[in-house]
């Protein structure tokens, strides 16, 4: 939860580039607006923190938020814009 | 909008029985609570399992009946998500009820409570159960229900429903809040939000205060559009004027603040306390090996071969104590019975015979297909299958499927009705189309049957693998089907994988229990009812047939169900029907109704063919000798399931003739004729007939409503079409070298008939790309 100490200017790259296990919050998420509604209704939306439990890989990642495990595919891993935070 | 005053017209008169509705994310555990509130007293719809639509059962509540009403989960009333949640959304805005009981996953409180902040905004009275408490704790947390329940002003009950904890107390205080009704403290936004929906309130009259602000705040936030021009032109002002005074789109300020509620609550509730548990280290390690990017597919594969082959095994110690003692009480029994009260020979060869074997026949498929049902509840429990449609996701989505066209597809292993039901969990209309056609060939527990009876008499010593192999055919067409029509008639993008995973969870022994009894009730209700009027109708049937003095009564080898049956022979004589196994066809034309009849067909011609034997055993029956032999088959049949354990397998005996192996076992007279009538390898072509044909009745009227005649329409030429090729080529491969011209020319025939077949498809596919997609690039234009 306390995972918002930047310790240096990350910049901003899609969630597939990030090396495994990493954590990073989100910037912003491209793509249509019913993708956009779709992942904030599960709680993937700007400004959260995530961490990546799984991948990334030709399938997509899994990442967990707060108490939730999410898997999602290579096309939306894409879409998904993040800064990483150092630990 | 106007179905709300229809609604509350028709629920008033009713009202004397207070309503509760269970509302919450998916995977919250309310179906759980459902089950814990109501156990038995439900009536289950079509099919319990992914609840994709309302179920209601009912509960006493200080001694007054009182209905409970379990939706499919939704994470937002605003819009979003497959069907099924629209199904939620519509009742929960639209439906006066007395109390929504709100169940949050207390691991994963701050996003189950977004829905709770949206439920607080309807007015209705609520309660929210804080679900899976255990799981919190695990994470190290402590909960504070107290000061929860302060903050949102309804009452907050903690509770571990897998594990029965907490329901006594929640009895207590919905009896409590049926009285008192708290309505709890909406959320309230910044101040030129409130103000826009003051005036947009007043814009969009009628209904209730709660129900207006609702439809306002859905109007401000873009998932519900306006009504009217005017009110069009009010939307947009105040768009306008909130966006120049806070310098943000009014919808992000509404879920801001929406979050932002929750954030704050969930930190009400929670509090960081110790150290995470072994179960976050267990479901880690665990995620490790099943989404291995090598590894998932295979353990997919796995699993379900053993929940087959296990099922088939453990559930063959049995069969043959269910068959056999129900044959001796049913059949034997109740004809003695009849003998003894003195009913003519006919009237008790129908009953005894008729219904009485085809219910014979039912009860003794109990063991596999209830077990069947037992590991795939199990399965459904535990968490596993969100990560197979994970796992499945790359292998789909070549097909032009989504990932979790996966979920429908298993629940079609039980019945092809709810696994088309099933398929409005997906968003995309093109991917929805695509799995509902692809549900047909998912192997049903009807045609489970069918193969049953077959593998007991052809493959009794490898009958899991035909089973299994059957299984994974049904799988492989119906993902060819998709890629196919992806590729042709149905072109274009798949909806990117997104999907919650749930934690792994070791299923409750009554919850899966409950499920999969609920399922194998309906089962058999549903096919020991199909089957026990069939067996009547076709014990007559073929009593009566055309002579030279027009209608007459005759025997069975000339009655007008052999006729008609002996005209169809030769349509399926390329797949290895012999001419005097016309009852073979007839079973395969009452099967378009309903796979359950098949085998009650064959039952009811076979046993009316073999009706002297029986007669002479009702005369004399040993119905105790008969139990007590059917009682030594269980410690005889589990050694054999032992000793087989280590056997490995094999699809040989597939193509092995030998006599002494298909009479083995054979002990009904309808299992003896088909042992008769076919060979091993025809045997296996007409069960792939079954596997693709037609699947009934039920299927066709559900493809109907959820994808149109048209499709319906193909769907079932397709399989048709497609089961007789399918069926032809194997047999005619297997027996090729006996007639190699002969085969030959069948199998060139089957195999341009497809290439055809795709061609047409692509055209129309073409077809209607033109019209649509001109349009749409119109748009983008635009």
């Amino acid at each position: 939860m306390n995972m918002h100490n930047l310790t240096s200017e990350n910049p901003s790259r899609s969630l597939d580039q990030l090396p495994g296990a990493a954590s990073a919050r989100i910037d912003r998420i491209a793509g249509d607006r019913t993708m956009q509604q779709r992942l904030q209704m599960l709680g993937i939306r700007p400004g959260v923190a995530l961490h990546i439990v799984h991948g990334p890989n030709k399938r997509g990642v899994v990442i967990q938020i707060n108490g939730a495990r999410f898997a999602i595919g290579n096309s939306m891993v894409q879409k998904i814009w993040v800064t990483e935070l150092s630990a | 909008m106007s179905a709300c005053h229809e609604n509350q017209g028709r629920a008033a008169p009713v009202l004397s029985e207070q309503s509760i509705v269970l509302a919450g994310n998916p995977n919250c555990g309310k179906t759980t609570v459902f089950n814990l509130l109501t156990g038995a007293h439900q009536q289950v719809g079509n099919w319990p399992g992914v609840t994709v639509e309302k179920r209601s059962g009912s509960l006493q509540l200080a001694k007054k009946k009182v209905s409970v009403i379990d939706l499919p989960g939704v994470y937002s009333l605003m819009g979003g998500g497959g069907e099924d949640q629209r199904v939620a959304r519509d009742f929960l805005l639209d439906t006066p009820v007395d109390l929504i009981v709100n169940i949050v996953d207390a691991s994963n409180l701050e996003r189950h409570l977004a829905l709770t902040a949206e439920l607080l905004e309807t007015g209705h009275p609520m309660l929210l159960i804080m679900n899976m408490t255990d799981e919190a704790e695990a994470r190290g947390w402590k909960l504070h229900c107290a000061e929860l329940e302060n903050a949102l002003g309804i009452p907050v009950v903690p509770m571990v429903a897998r594990k029965n904890k907490g329901r006594d107390y929640l009895l207590q205080r919905m009896i409590e809040a049926l009285q008192k009704k708290p309505q709890g403290h909406p959320i309230v936004y910044p101040a030129p939000v409130e103000e826009a929906l003051q005036t947009l309130g007043t814009a969009i009259s009628g209904q209730t205060t709660a129900r207006t602000r609702v439809d306002a705040l859905r109007l401000l936030d873009g998932s519900a559009q306006p009504s009217s021009e005017q009110n069009a032109k009010i939307l947009k002002d105040l768009r306008r004027h909130i966006e120049l005074i806070s310098d943000e789109d009014p919808a992000d300020l509404v879920m801001d603040r929406r979050f932002s509620w929750a954030h704050d609550m969930a930190g009400i509730a929670l509090q960081a306390h110790g150290k995470k548990g072994l179960r976050e280290k267990i479901n880690h390690h665990l995620d490790r090996i099943v989404l291995n990017e090598w590894l998932g597919v295979p353990i997919f594969l796995l699993v379900l071969y053993l929940v087959f082959v296990v099922s088939f095994s453990g559930g063959n110690i049995f069969l043959d104590f269910f068959d056999q003692a129900s044959a001796a009480l049913l059949i034997h029994g109740t004809g003695h019975l009849l003998l003894l009260a003195g009913l003519p020979d006919w009237l008790i060869s129908v009953i005894a015979g008729g219904v009485g074997g085809g219910l014979n026949l039912v009860i003794s498929f109990i063991p596999p297909i209830g077990l069947t049902f037992l590991f795939l509840a199990f399965l459904d429990d535990s968490g596993y299958m969100a990560r197979a449609a994970y796992a499945m996701d790359r292998l789909m989505r070549r097909m032009g499927l989504p990932g979790n066209a996966l979920v429908p597809m298993v629940i079609g292993f039980g019945c092809n009705v709810p696994a088309i039901m099933g398929a409005r969990i997906i968003e995309d209309p093109r991917g929805r189309i695509l799995t509902v056609l692809m549900q047909p060939f998912m192997s049903c527990s009807a045609r489970l049957t069918i193969y049953m009876a077959f593998a007991v008499v052809f493959f009794r010593s490898n009958g899991g693998q035909v089973v299994f192999a059957l299984y994974v055919l049904g799988i492989l067409v119906a993902l060819l089907t998709a890629w196919l029509l992806g590729k042709t008639a149905l072109r274009g993008e798949t909806m990117p994988f997104v999907m919650e995973l749930p934690p792994y969870r070791l299923p409750s022994f009554r919850s899966v229990v409950l499920q999969s009894w609920q399922r194998l009730k309906v089962f058999i209700f549903r096919v020991g009812k199909v089957i026990a009027v069939i067996g009547l109708v076709l014990f007559i049937l073929p009593g009566i047939g055309w002579t030279s003095q027009g209608l007459r009564s005759t025997d069975i080898d000339h009655s007008l169900l052999a006729q008609g049956s002996r005209a169809l022979v030769p349509i399926f004589a390329p797949m290895g029907i012999k001419t005097d196994n016309w009852p073979a066809v007839s079973g395969l034309v009452a099967g378009a109704a309903a796979k359950e009849i098949v085998i009650g067909t064959l039952n009811g011609i076979y046993q009316r063919q073999n009706a002297a034997d029986l007669m002479a055993d009702y005369r004399q029956p040993d119905i105790i000798g008969q139990l007590r032999d059917a009682l030594l088959t269980i410690p005889a049949n589990a050694l054999t399931f032992v000793r087989t354990l280590d056997d490995p397998l094999g699809l040989s005996a597939m193509t092995s003739t030998s006599a002494t192996e298909q009479a083995s076992g054979a002990e009904s007279a309808t299992l003896q004729a088909i042992a008769a009538g076919f060979t091993p390898l025809s045997a296996f072509a007409y069960l792939v007939f079954v596997l693709l044909y037609v699947p009934c009745a039920s299927t066709m009227g559900a493809l109907r409503r959820e994808v149109g005649w048209g499709w319906m329409g193909f769907s079932l030429l397709y399989g048709t079409g497609l089961a007789w090729g399918t069926s032809t080529l194997i047999f005619q491969a297997g027996t090729f070298a006996a007639h190699p011209a002969a085969s030959l020319a069948w199998i060139a025939g089957i195999l341009t008939s497809f290439g055809l077949l795709i061609i047409a498809l692509r055209i129309y596919g073409r077809r209607q790309e033109a019209s649509p997609a001109a349009s749409v690039k119109k748009q983008a234009a635009a």
